[in-house]
């Protein structure tokens, strides 16, 4: 494919990826008055890809990976760092420089049915970019073989040498000879060309007989047979279709500019498992027909592996991993990765696997975790050493209260909370004891466990309900509940992280680098002091028989 | 997959569907968005059903739960609900749609009720269960295999007068009798569910009210189904709030639908559904607008619930990877109608019909060798008219002449005989030469009664 690309433009720089992102960040609510904590949905992240591959993107609901297609084509302006499009910073990009850059980089969205407006018919949505970017603008190259300045004038404009021109003139031998780009629907015969030659300088005047709106009908024709749609199709409207044939139209328009990359938001979720088969094989045949680099988001893994080179995993703004396909899904070196593989459920009842079932969901990246992105849900967070040997049910409570204080110290608080605070009303932690039982029980609470709780105390609850609790974190914990009974939240929330905190929660990991062909993981767990992330798994599933 | 099947099928079925048929009426058209078709689901047991959009998987379900709106109706059939707490409650409310079948056991003998259909020259093939389709009816009423309940279910009492045709409660003191659900009225169904029969939706957002807290609402379900009020209310929607995995019930049961992410969401749908304390719960693609990690959570969580409460579930989506994880027994259904009904060990294992056969193969990573997906031509036809043919044909790569001349019938194509696996197809019964099999279909497909 990449062949393909550089026989059609050999002045770009073949070896180079298309695209490369470095650096890059895409906040939101930044500034305003007490705008001092923006939602971080990419957070700086790093990566290339090469021309004619397909990159997936996947990750959960608010993990960053729309925000970045958007930003890659400049939908969402990045907060920092730099987006390389052929070695140009497109982030820098404004006014005509940028329309014209729009012509490279096209997105097709998720939902079909909200990208199409309902009031134009599909040719004229798919005829709309073309109208707006003036195409085509008929530029013409001319092939010189004395190598003089050459002026163009009439109907055309000077081809940029970077690109294939409309049309070509070519001037040797006896008058020019003339010759039309394919995509256009007209023969050399209606261009008219007058060259009048200097002895160090060409000037051709162009005059073209067919309109470029006869031109246009004919491409957004081109395009609806190059979809697997049909010409009649030109004047229907978008309620007309179903979900695959509009995403057919959505892929139609995205292409109708002839772009080099395309972003694919989410381009098949929306659609029954036979039409996205149907969608997945079209895309496979644009990308080898036109040479299309494409950047694939999906939180579907299965359809990611099956039409994906490489594969970006995301997670809260970060990339947790990234490399071939093929080799991380079989062997996923991040813990992230190895758990939301492990979810997928899999088209064969006989499967019998352990699974690793996250707990929670992804916390706020207006307030992303110190350290690890993941470390709030990693099942294989690294323990500090005292801790280390503890059992299962201890290290999961010690976790989910972390989570219930945190979640507690970040809630948003209404005017009525505000109020109840002032007058010292109520702190909405006065049933931590009942909280804390529900925790540390192994059955969720002490009546469960058959323990008779009439006439116990607070203290004598917890007591009895730490019981379940390996000694050695015991004695941590009971301080914590008694700190949040005496009200002091933000001080037991503290004691508890500085008692069960590692690395992981307090030093953002590094890209280490984890397969001779340039897999990258965000993990701990990389460094050498500790276990591979496939051995404490094993130990986790081990454990939990 | 947490019950093994064979235990619970040798009891009789929680929930029956039979023929069952919904149309909707347009002026242009009357769509037959289920067409005929008949499943049954055990306590304890989860039935899946599989299809894409357009296939007839929602219609079923809110058939089952009388939501369906005009232009819709249900046109024929019936919904067996045999809850023995539901039955005795409407039977208590409407004693006068109510039939006793232990009185009519004292007044009529059915064998001679059944003679007295055959002299009337009645139809008598709704009586013949599987395996008995030539046999002669009042030999198998003294067998004991048609018993006057099934005289009474096929609604051939009322042909004969005996009994009311609007009556739809039948108790019976033997196995607690059925409440046929297509003729409650819309107090009736009001009492069926919630307490009967829960459901629950794809998007939580519209099960929920956005101005109410979460425990209100649960507090509401708890209030109308189990009358309790108070304090004892708040404290049984935390117990569902924690029952449901939401970690820190105490404080989630005071927050907003828009406090909730979507998983949580989802699981106080679930909550909402168990205060009504249901027999059967009816999940409508409950995780397809969810990530992989939370949908496994939720499917876990359901899998868990179903276990404590001997919950029947019926599930559908258009997930074969979701199927393949949570039901026992998985429908195909097809433009209305259902293809192929098996365990779902058969449906993945020894797919029957081209349809799932075609489905199966179009998912990504079926065939990691091949380069392209596989995948089935054209789109799912619209049910407009009566079948007359097989729906499926244009589409199918096996079809021959016959298909598009004959409507094939369920028919039993199972390995294994414990299986009960069928196939409306007409390449089957596979030990037939295709004619045989042609005629086959062709008998028994005149042989349907049809609205």
């Amino acid at each position: 494919m990449s062949e393909l690309l550089q026989e059609d433009d050999p002045a770009t720089n073949e070896n180079g990826p298309l695209v490369e992102v470095n650096g890059l960040k895409t906040y939101y609510d930044t500034g305003g008055l007490f705008g001092s904590n923006p939602v971080k949905a990419v957070d700086g992240v790093d990566f290339a890809i090469d021309r004619g591959e397909t990159l997936g993107l996947v990750g959960e609901s608010g993990s960053g990976k729309t925000t970045l297609g958007r930003t890659l084509v400049q939908l969402e302006s990045a907060t920092e760092g730099e987006v390389l499009f052929d070695g140009t910073d497109v982030t820098t990009l404004s006014g005509s420089d940028l329309k014209n850059w729009r012509r490279e980089a096209q997105i097709v969205f998720q939902d079909p049915e909200s990208s199409l407006n309902h009031r134009m018919t599909i040719g004229e949505i798919i005829r709309e970019p073309l109208d707006v970017h003036d195409w085509p603008n008929f530029s013409v190259a001319v092939d010189d073989p004395e190598d003089r300045s050459v002026s163009v004038s009439g109907d055309g404009i000077r081809a940029d040498p970077n690109e294939s021109a409309d049309i070509t003139v070519e001037l040797a031998g006896a008058g020019p000879s003339i010759a039309v780009r394919d995509a256009l629907a007209m023969n050399a015969d209606s261009v008219d060309v007058s060259v009048s030659e200097q002895s160090s300088s060409v000037s051709v005047s162009v005059s073209v007989a067919v309109s470029k709106a006869q031109l246009r009908r004919a491409h957004v024709r081109d395009l609806l047979e190059t979809v697997g749609l049909r010409e009649e199709h030109y004047y229907r409207y978008p309620h007309q279709f179903s979900g695959g044939q509009r995403q057919r139209v959505g892929i139609a328009r995205s292409l109708a500019l002839e772009p080099e990359f395309v972003v694919l938001d989410e381009p098949v979720s929306a659609l029954d498992v036979s039409v996205q088969a149907k969608i997945l094989n079209l895309l496979e045949d644009l990308q080898s027909e036109f040479g299309l680099t494409y950047l694939f988001i999906a939180h579907d893994l299965s359809v990611v592996r099956h039409i994906c080179d490489r594969v970006a995993v995301m997670y809260l703004g970060h990339i947790m991993e990234i490399g071939e396909t093929e080799e991380l899904f079989q062997n996923p070196e991040n813990p992230y990765t190895y758990s939301l593989l492990s979810a997928i459920p899999e088209p064969d009842p006989t499967a019998d696997r352990e699974r690793v079932t996250l707990r929670g969901t992804p916390p706020s990246p207006r307030d992303p975790p110190s350290g690890c992105p993941f470390s709030t849900r990693c099942p294989v967070k690294i323990r500090p050493e005292a801790f280390r040997d503890v059992d299962e049910h201890t290290w999961e409570s010690v976790e989910t209260l972390r989570e219930i204080l945190r979640e507690r110290e970040n809630r948003e608080m209404g005017v009525r909370d505000h109020a109840k605070a002032l007058l010292g009303l109520e702190t909405g932690f006065e049933d931590f004891v009942d909280v804390a039982e529900e925790v540390f029980t192994r059955n969720g609470s002490l009546e469960a466990e058959g323990v008779a709780t009439e006439g116990l105390d607070d203290s004598a609850r917890i007591e009895r309900a730490l019981d379940d609790i390996d000694p050695v974190a015991r004695e941590p914990l009971k301080e914590t509940i008694e700190l949040v009974l005496a009200d002091k939240e933000s001080r037991a929330h503290e004691l508890l992280v500085e008692t069960f905190e590692s690395d992981c929660g307090e030093q953002s990991p590094e890209h280490h680098s984890v397969s001779d062909s340039g897999r990258t993981s965000y993990c701990h767990r990389h460094r050498s002091e500790f276990d591979d992330t496939a051995v404490a798994f094993d130990d986790l599933l081990s454990s939990a028989e | 997959m947490a019950t093994p099947v064979s235990q619970t099928t040798t009891e009789s079925p929680l929930l029956s569907v039979k023929n069952l048929q919904t149309s909707f009426f347009t002026d242009k058209e009357t769509i037959r968005a289920v067409d005929r078709i008949s499943f049954d689901i055990h306590r304890g047991e989860t039935v899946g059903i599989v299809g894409e959009s357009g296939s007839g998987k929602s219609v079923t379900a809110r058939s089952i739960m009388g939501l369906v709106d005009s232009p819709g109706r249900i046109v024929g059939g019936s919904v067996q609900f045999s809850d023995v707490d539901t039955v005795e409650r409407l039977a208590e409310e409407y004693p006068g749609q109510t039939i006793d079948l232990a009185d009519i056991r004292a007044e009529h003998d059915p064998a001679a009720l059944i003679e007295q259909l055959q002299s009337r020259e009645a139809d008598l093939s709704r009586l013949n269960g599987p395996g008995m389709a030539d046999r002669d009816p009042v030999e198998l009423v003294r067998e004991g295999s048609v018993t006057m309940g099934d005289l009474v279910a096929g609604g051939y009492t009322d042909q004969l007068g005996i009994t009311d045709e609007d009556a739809y409660i039948v108790r019976d003191a033997d196995d607690g009798g059925f409440v046929d659900i297509t003729g409650a009225s819309e107090a009736a169904y009001r009492k069926i569910r919630g307490r009967g029969i829960a459901m629950i939706f794809q998007d939580p957002l519209t099960s929920l009210n956005p101005v109410y807290t979460v425990g209100n609402q649960i507090k509401e379900a708890i209030r109308l189904h189990q009358g309790l009020q108070g304090d004892e209310a708040h404290q049984e929607a935390i117990r569902l709030l924690e029952a449901v995995s939401i970690p820190d019930a105490h404080r989630r049961v005071d927050e907003y639908p828009h406090e909730f992410s979507g998983g949580m969401r989802q699981r106080a749908v679930i909550a909402m559904a168990l205060a009504c304390k249901p027999q059967l719960l009816i999940c409508d693609e409950p995780t397809t607008a969810l990530d992989v990690t939370i949908q496994a959570q939720i499917l876990e969580l359901l899998m868990e619930i179903q276990e404590e409460r001997d919950l029947a579930i019926m599930f559908i989506t258009h997930d074969m990877g979701v199927i393949a994880e949570i039901a026992d027994q998985v429908n195909v259904m097809y433009s209305g109608e259902l293809v192929e009904k098996a365990p779902v060990e058969s449906v993945f294992g020894a797919p029957k019909h081209p349809y799932t056969q075609g489905l199966l193969e179009s998912i990504p990573g079926r065939h990691p060798d091949e380069d392209r997906l596989r995948t089935i031509e054209g789109d799912v036809p619209t049910p407009n008219v009566k079948p007359t043919y097989c729906r499926f044909a244009p589409r199918c790569p096996k079809a021959f002449d016959a298909c598009d001349v004959v409507h094939p019938v369920n028919v039993d194509v199972s390995e294994d005989v414990d299986d009960n696996h069928t196939a409306a197809c007409l390449l089957y019964p596979e030990d037939l030469p295709e004619s045989d099999a042609v005629e086959h279909h062709r008998k028994r497909g005149d042989g349907g009664d049809d609205q």
